[in-house]
């Protein structure tokens, strides 16, 4: 039982393509910068070189986001273990923050390259 | 050998203890990324394999999603919900793995197979009802995390039931 | 009613009363109620142990800086916020160890199978508390583990746990549990918003 058999090494190939697809999904992200907020339905779009601050209502109560110099961090939120604002700062397209109970998701998208990719899905088909 | 009508009621106890004890020492190491999951408590499951049974298995499992939350504090929060799909699909896939290939997959194989289908599990609830089409940026590290972690559990599991003898006369009153 | 079956019922309340707490004092205040408790029904406590988890935890934290910064090491700074982040889950989990302790002091019997289950499953967890230091010192790991696992089954091998505490409830247990259930939520009450907002000091600690 000890030794790895050829169904440990299939699932292990399994699980390592799955992950690899899963990251080529989103990596072809550039171009400038927007942080999109969703919370709930409801989505909000800011730029990310313009310094703002801004609150979000989820179920628990308020998170409040922070931009500033281009990166962008939860700065308060009341949610109970404070995950969202232990992970620091983001600055770059593909990277993201949430807090979970109070369901706010905050990712940094890149603009122009997903416009593209929709042109070239427009000509494709 | 595993179709015991009778529940060991002790045996599930002290599994279920263990569990509940590794989800407080996975409580207690930080994790900079949320999502991100050790998860410990799923070495007793790994173990419990070829051990228990069905029944005896699910109530494992029961026990396991209910001490998380308690210790998380997740247990009066739609996040219970979450974890306990994931800890479900999870546990189901281990049992099937087990129950389909016995000596012919290691709890390296288990481990996997349980984090593969616990994550995809939750990246499907999260794609319906959390973040919607947020959900594919976070795929990524929820899944390598999860191979990493699943692997290294693995790993201890099959060297456990290498060495452990308290394991090995566990396996002889059960065969 | 059964002694055991009350001390349950109070004991859930007060792990209740540990989930609804938020702040860092309330934590404290509840943790260290909780500790006279458990050793007022006879587990042990020793200060050390725990000192070392609270502290090992709250400087776990530290890796994610969060707010003030109070002192650095070379250029790793110590902040209050992830301290006190690290500290608030070290409470939790002392607390909740030694609220389990005296909810299962006196061996409850909870109806039914998935309550019996339950009961051990509570049983060996405090079991497992009190002797886990045992693993730290020992090498090889996995012969630690065993030794442990082993000396816990040893306990019961076969045997079923016997309560304890079988005699009835009298009038002064109620009264004694009653008071012990009252401090938690009298506790709760002077750290939620309604009491900041008649006593404004309240807000001002921590």
């Amino acid at each position: 039982m000890k030794k790895l058999t050829f169904i440990d090494i299939f699932i292990f190939i399994l699980f390592l393509t799955i992950s690899v697809l899963s990251f080529t999904l989103y990596t072809n992200v550039s171009g400038k910068p927007e942080v999109h907020i969703t919370s709930g339905d409801k989505e909000w779009v800011y730029d990310l070189s313009v310094d703002t601050i801004a609150s979000f209502e989820g179920p628990i109560g308020n998170t409040t986001i922070e931009i500033s110099n281009n990166r962008v961090h939860i700065y308060s939120s009341d949610c109970k273990n404070q995950i969202g604002i232990l992970s620091g700062w983001i600055d770059k397209p593909g990277e993201w923050l949430s807090c979970l109970p109070n369901n706010v998701f905050i990712l940094i998208k890149g603009q122009q390259k997903i416009a593209q990719a929709e042109e070239t899905d427009d000509i494709s088909f | 050998m595993t179709s015991h009508s009778k529940v060991r009621i002790d045996l599930v106890a002290l599994f279920a203890a263990c569990a509940l004890f590794l989800s407080t020492i996975e409580y207690m190491i930080p994790k900079p990324v949320p999502f991100m999951r050790l998860g410990l408590a799923n070495i007793p499951l790994i173990l419990a394999l070829g051990i228990f049974s069905n029944r005896e298995y699910f109530l494992l499992f029961l026990l396991k999603v209910l001490g998380q939350g308690l210790i998380s504090g997740t247990i009066f929060s739609y996040i219970i919900l979450f974890s306990l799909a994931g800890s479900l699909s999870s546990a189901l896939l281990m049992l099937m793995i087990y129950r389909l290939f016995k000596d012919k997959v290691s709890r390296v194989g288990i481990s996997l197979g349980g984090a593969l289908g616990s994550t995809i599990c939750q990246l499907l609830i999260s794609r319906i009802i959390l973040f919607k089409e947020a959900t594919y940026v976070i795929a990524p590290l929820f899944l390598f995390s999860g191979l990493i972690s699943s692997i290294i559990l693995g790993l201890f599991a099959n060297e456990f039931i290498h060495k452990s003898i308290w394991y090995a006369r566990l396996k002889e009153t059960t065969v | 009613m059964k002694y055991s079956t009350l001390r349950l019922i109070s004991g859930a309340f007060i792990i209740v009363g540990i989930l609804l707490s938020q702040s860092l004092l309330l934590r404290f205040c509840i943790t260290v109620f909780i500790i006279i408790l458990a050793s007022n029904s006879g587990r042990k406590f020793r200060l050390l142990p725990n000192l070392i988890l609270l502290v090992t935890i709250s400087f776990a934290h530290t890796f994610s800086p969060y707010g003030l910064v109070i002192f650095s090491i070379g250029s790793y700074p110590i902040t209050l916020g992830a301290l006190s982040i690290g500290a608030n889950k070290a409470f939790l989990l002392i607390s909740f160890i030694y609220a389990s302790h005296y909810m299962m002091s006196s061996r409850p019997q909870i109806p039914g199978k998935l309550g019996a289950i339950i009961s051990l499953q509570f049983y060996y967890f405090d079991r497992l508390t009190t002797n886990w230091h045992q693993i730290e010192k020992k090498r090889p790991l996995i012969g630690a583990i065993d030794q442990l696992l082993l000396g816990i089954e040893k306990d019961i091998d076969g045997q079923p746990i016997k309560p304890t505490e079988t005699r009835y409830v009298v009038k002064k247990d109620i009264f004694i549990h009653i008071f012990h259930i009252s401090i938690i939520i009298l506790l709760l009450l002077i750290f939620s918003d309604k009491a900041k907002s008649i006593f404004p000091f309240i807000a001002l600690l921590p």
